[in-house]
């Protein structure tokens, strides 16, 4: 799961599952309404036990179709806030890790080759200091290198859950498509509806149960919270948690 | 004399080398400090992000402190280090010194 330089990974399947869900939406809706029009255009010629019927499975149907539409709304509401995390991720890599570790040598490498001709106490005690200094930088390579990583597996968890909530949207498409086709004569549309009513609720029921998992895993991220905890806990590089004194005061 | 003034001219190398150091953490440090997430950026699904939120922020907010202790960690070295040869200078040789006093802002 290492990052590469672009949000190829996990922006762009984000954004085009983003797209998918959009357009299938429209299309569910539209496609729902034009299953309406065909019972109204019917009504007359079915029984009011086949409407009854009908109206029941319509019902279900509908039910299950908000079901999604709430997970839809709220996943488009957190699409852009979800997308500056994607970005955040890179950006602890880009522009934190790796300039920081661009640091790492330079820090005892002597900007003047004639340094090692100064010895002494003094110049022992610089060395140790500038030891604990490299130390330190480090550190803070492997700590940006960390938080990164634990925004990736949450960026995943995203990115999972709208492509799962973008299969939803597309097979409510396709059931609700068929049903109309199917429903195009009258003495079809009963069974065309209740076939649907009957498919939609086990395609959202089973889809809803995938997005369940995957907001789980999302949850368990916070296991790395004790990763965190630690990380921000771990004194050995960083004294009292913070950068080392080399210079008192 | 001549060897007195090699190291005191390596020593204010060193010196500037520690403040382009400081200079360059310090670019970092304004970086990450950008770096800020809203609760509304963790989850497009339904859950509860506000301990994610808060962990992210706790760790961000570290971060960023560590490296401004860099920035001034190492802009104190480099003034150490030159402090340090203007003393060799000042005595015309490489004298011990009281390291307490040059390792204190």
């Amino acid at each position: 799961m290492q990052p590469g330089t672009t949000d190829l990974e996990y922006g762009e399947p984000f954004n085009k599952a983003f797209d998918h869900i959009r357009s299938g939406v429209d299309t569910a809706i539209a496609t729902f309404n034009e299953i309406v029009e065909q019972v109204q255009q019917w009504k007359w010629l079915l029984g009011p036990a086949a409407l009854l019927w009908i109206k029941h499975s319509l019902d279900s149907t509908k039910t299950a179709l908000n079901a999604v539409l709430d997970r839809v709304e709220q996943a488009l509401e957190h699409q852009l806030p979800v997308l500056s995390l994607i970005e955040v991720s890179f950006r602890w890599v880009n522009d934190v890790k790796t300039p920081v570790s661009e640091l790492s040598s330079a820090t005892t490498d002597p900007a003047n080759e004639n340094l090692p001709k100064w010895t002494g106490d003094a110049a022992s005690a610089y060395n140790a200091k500038a030891l604990k200094q490299k130390a330190a930088v480090d550190e803070s390579v492997v700590k940006s290198e960390f938080i990164s990583q634990w925004l990736f597996t949450i960026a995943k968890a995203n990115v999972d859950y709208a492509v799962q909530l973008a299969k939803i949207v597309t097979g409510l498409v396709g059931k609700l498509a068929q049903a109309a086709s199917e429903g195009a004569t009258v003495i079809d549309l009963p069974w065309a509806i209740s076939t649907l009513a009957e498919s939609v609720g086990d395609l959202v029921t089973a889809g809803l149960d995938v997005l369940l998992t995957i907001g789980q895993r999302f949850v368990d991220a916070l296991g790395n919270i004790r990763d965190i905890a630690t990380q921000v806990g771990d004194h050995s590089k960083l004294p009292g948690g913070r950068w080392p004194e080399a210079v008192r005061g | 004399m001549a060897e007195l003034n090699v190291i005191t001219d390596s020593l204010r190398d060193e010196g500037g080398k520690w403040l382009t150091l400081s200079d360059r953490v310090a670019a970092i440090k304004v970086a990450a400090e950008q770096l800020h997430l809203d609760p509304s950026a963790f989850f497009i699904g339904d859950a509860n992000v506000l301990i994610h939120s808060l962990a992210y922020t706790d760790f961000h907010t570290f971060m960023v402190a560590v490296l401004n202790g860099a920035v001034t960690e190492f802009e104190q070295v480099g003034k150490a280090l030159r402090h340090i040869a203007d003393e060799y200078d000042r005595a015309d040789e490489i004298v011990s010194l009281d390291l307490n006093k040059i390792y204190k802002a």
